[in-house]
């Protein structure tokens, strides 16, 4: 295994630090969705609106952009240029595909009429995976921003230490979603 | 020469972590929707299956087991994820408690109050 000073400098011990109290504040964020989740005040409960397979399909799209993005940032520790673009392309629209699932079924909820004001869960949900897709959207900013870079300079030294502090966040986003699929879904509409 | 095969080898690995990540998703997703299992053991299962596949990015994505020796960035998250874990029962815990001790009548609670109160400190 190559180690390359990237993944142990100063900025990326800092930029991991910043990820721990991001898991704290949605430590938080799930532990209300967890008290509150039964608290549908006469509305709707988790297995009248979610469908399963949706959400399947979610995960594995986030996934699969987790994986690319992983491909991207070895491509560029390996100094592949075609490799690197193809991967890190595919990382954002794998992203931005996610993102546009989980706003069609946001609008859908809240177009039938459920929408955070309707009951204490339906809040904490909101708050909680809306949280994630904010996080991902910046993500998706960010790795647009990258490749602009890349389109302008290439490989410069920077590029490497920026894209590792990326690589590093999306990853961490696509863990997150673990949790969210096991509590919110799977334990929220079966158990 | 060994560039390459250090390239292949690592692809191979960021590969390996996604499908068994994958296939982790994909049991815990049967296991619900066949609805076998009795929803406490479901959550059990997912959980349990969740921490795993944790492991699995963990090592596979962000290399974990291969810092060198400060390991900080390791010491921090599993100092981060005992914390994080505290918020969550802790909260589960004490609000299913006031919840159950809350879930009276007023006659009931002024009962119940007597009878703490004759317990002392």
């Amino acid at each position: 295994m190559i180690r390359t000073k990237e993944q142990e400098s100063a900025p990326m011990l800092g930029f991991w630090l910043y990820l721990m109290t991001d898991l704290m504040l949605f430590a938080t964020v799930f532990a209300t969705f967890m008290v509150l989740r039964h608290a549908t005040a006469g509305g709707p409960s988790a297995p009248e609106l979610f469908s399963m397979k949706t959400v399947l399909t979610e995960t594995m799209i986030l996934l699969a952009s987790s994986l690319f993005c992983g491909l991207a940032w070895l491509a560029l520790r390996h100094k592949k240029r075609t490799d690197f673009l193809m991967y890190s392309i595919a990382t954002l629209l794998a992203g931005a595909v996610f993102l546009a699932i989980e706003i069609q079924e946001f609008a859908q909820l809240v177009h039938e009429g459920f929408g955070p004001s309707t009951s204490a869960f339906l809040s904490s949900f909101f708050t909680l995976v809306g949280m994630h897709g904010f996080h991902i959207a910046i993500g998706l900013l960010w790795g647009i921003a990258l490749l602009i870079m890349f389109a302008k300079k290439g490989f410069g030294s920077s590029l490497a230490r920026k894209f590792a502090l990326f690589a590093v966040f999306w990853h961490f986003l696509d863990i997150v979603w673990i949790f969210i699929f096991t509590i919110v879904y799977v334990i929220g509409v079966h158990a | 020469m060994s560039a390459i095969d250090d390239y292949r080898k690592e692809t191979i690995r960021y590969i390996v972590g996604a499908v068994a990540a994958a296939v982790l998703t994909y049991v815990v997703y049967m296991v619900a929707v066949e609805q076998r299992l009795e929803a406490v053991w479901l959550a059990v299962v997912a959980l349990g299956l969740a921490m795993v596949q944790l492991l699995v990015q963990m090592v596979s994505f962000l290399h974990l087991g291969n810092e060198t020796k400060p390991r900080w960035k390791a010491q921090s998250f599993v100092f981060a994820f005992l914390m994080a874990t505290v918020i969550m029962v802790g909260s589960i815990w004490i609000m299913a408690n006031l919840d159950y001790n809350m879930g009276m009548s007023p006659q009931q609670m002024d009962e119940y109050m007597i009878k703490q109160n004759k317990k002392g400190f």
